[in-house]
């Protein structure tokens, strides 16, 4: 009752609000390679990574909030502690660390920023937003109804959402992005190893493929736009009840096995053969385009 | 390869699978100790430069690491189930015709394979009744890890966000439908791997969403 109280008046006297902020300014020796973990529901959380063996963490929350932090310099911690529950009790931090730092992020609806950083992302929010930017070695991020977004080219990358959309532009070796309702956009680089799923989201891939990619696009009722890279080589397999093949350079060679009509569709960019680099896209009953640039 | 796709083998592998510790039914008697664990971890304040503590590498509670190499073992069973389908050896038996690439023009449309006869068209894959039952087993078992997990949920479900319930409640509706088409499909065509890969995304999408609702924040904490 009391924090409802607060949340109304915070919220009918934004002044107010303003007065009862926090400053956070806290220092920690760290490693370079150092994990730190990061703990704030709600508000933002920015992370910075630079060329210093420290960790600033820096910002404000609304009072009656702990922040708090610390850890040997092979890891840190950096918490809000204090009942979360409104926005009222929001803490918005600025983090900078060493950009080879292993990082753990863990909100409910703060919107997470990562950026210049090159070690390993893990990013675990509800309904958050998550932009990551940067030469991150690997990605593993997920929001539930947030949008996730990636520009960078990680070796490895996962993300996960319910509904949010996602959005990545990079490379990468090995590459996963499975969302239930959301949208999947993949702008720009190569992919070697790749999955893409949705249930019934929508998935585009613009980009090309590996020489040795072997790539999977499976929806149960998405659509599917590939604009591959005009020098694209690959063995394509389509299964889906419907689709188009653009380009003149895009040759089917064969027809074969069924899905709802039993006719999916195999087709070839460019010179292809026995080691050639694969597209498999499955659709229960979404439309398949296939074209290059 | 051969090897792999042994019927036998793969009957041990769901054995094994269905003698696998029971530790993915967390509400018995692990879930309140990895519950006051996760509670821990999320009041404890780390004490500023607390000496001789050691921060580990991040790393998933031990539940769900267990409920993952069921999830694999289903996975790899299905797939390998699913592979056993396959009309490979028949199409690789006819002889396919010197096929000339033939430019599809801009705009033009995948044409049904009636509208083609001079491709060979495959012979219907040679499942057996046993592959099929295996399927049929494989998928039951993923029913009942969902179950499982849906208890966990329904658990949880008063002391989560109002709001990530409902968004758990849509994904979870749109999984399940998708899970009752492909099902469905399955029933008018058993032999369609294509769709046995598809239900099993289905449903490795929903054990995942599932698993996840352990590690949702609870209001009040």
């Amino acid at each position: 009752m009391r924090s409802l109280r607060t949340a109304l008046l915070l919220a009918a006297f934004p002044a107010l609000a303003h007065a009862q902020q926090q400053t956070i300014d806290k220092r920690f020796a760290l490693n370079p390679d150092g994990v730190v973990r990061i703990f704030n529901l709600i508000g933002s959380i920015k992370v910075i990574g630079w060329d210093r063996d420290s960790v600033t963490l820096t910002g404000t929350a609304a009072a009656g909030l702990g922040v708090v932090g610390g850890g040997p310099r092979e890891g840190v911690k950096l918490m809000v502690t204090g009942e979360q529950t409104s926005p009222a009790q929001a803490a918005d931090l600025v983090v900078h660390l060493p950009a080879r730092a292993w990082i753990t992020i863990k909100t409910a609806s703060a919107d997470v920023d990562v950026s210049a950083v090159t070690g390993e992302v893990q990013i675990d929010a509800t309904t958050g937003r998550i932009r990551i930017q940067g030469t991150p070695h690997g990605v593993d991020a997920e929001t539930m109804s947030g949008d996730l977004e990636v520009i960078a080219s990680p070796a490895y990358l996962r993300g996960r959402t319910g509904t949010g959309h996602i959005t990545w532009t990079g490379s990468s070796e090995d590459a996963g992005l499975v969302t239930v309702s959301g949208r999947i956009d993949i702008n720009g680089g190569t992919v070697t190893r790749g999955r893409f799923e949705s249930i019934d989201g929508n998935i585009r891939f613009t980009g090309g493929v590996t020489k040795r990619a072997e790539v999977v696009f499976d929806t149960h009722g998405g659509d599917v736009v590939l604009v591959l890279a005009k020098d694209t080589e690959a063995q394509i397999e389509v299964y889906a009840p419907s689709g188009d093949l653009f380009g003149k350079r895009i040759n089917m060679d064969t027809l074969h096995l069924a899905l709802a009509r039993r006719d999916a569709s195999y087709a070839q960019a460019g010179k292809t053969g026995p080691a050639s680099p694969t597209i498999t896209v499955r659709s229960f009953k979404g439309r398949v385009t296939v074209s290059l640039q | 390869m051969t090897d792999e796709l042994d019927p036998e083998r793969l009957r041990r592998l769901l054995d094994s699978v269905a003698a696998l510790p029971r530790s993915i039914e967390p509400e018995r008697d692990a879930w309140p100790a990895i519950r006051n664990r996760i509670e821990a971890q999320r009041v404890r304040a780390i004490a500023p430069h607390a000496t001789g503590t050691t921060i580990a590498r991040p790393r998933r509670i031990p539940w769900i690491a267990a409920a993952s190499v069921v999830l694999v073992a289903l996975s790899s069973g299905v797939t390998m189930l699913v592979l056993r389908q396959r009309p490979a050896p028949e199409v690789a038996a006819v002889e396919q015709p010197v096929a000339q690439p033939t430019a599809v023009e801009p705009g033009s449309t995948i044409p049904p394979a009636a509208a083609t006869p001079q491709v060979p068209v495959p012979a219907p894959p040679r499942a057996s009744q046993a592959a099929r039952t295996s399927v049929g087993e494989v998928f039951a078992r993923y029913d009942a890890a969902a179950e499982d997990l849906s208890r966990v949920l329904a658990e949880r479900r008063a002391r989560l966000d109002p709001a990530t319930v409902a968004v758990l409640d849509t994904c979870l509706t749109r999984i399940d439908r998708a899970i009752a088409e492909a099902r469905a499909a399955l029933g008018r065509d058993p032999r369609n791997a294509v769709v046995t890969e598809l239900l099993t995304a289905s449903y490795r999408q929903k054990l995942d969403l599932l698993k996840r609702v352990a590690d949702l924040p609870l209001r009040g904490t």
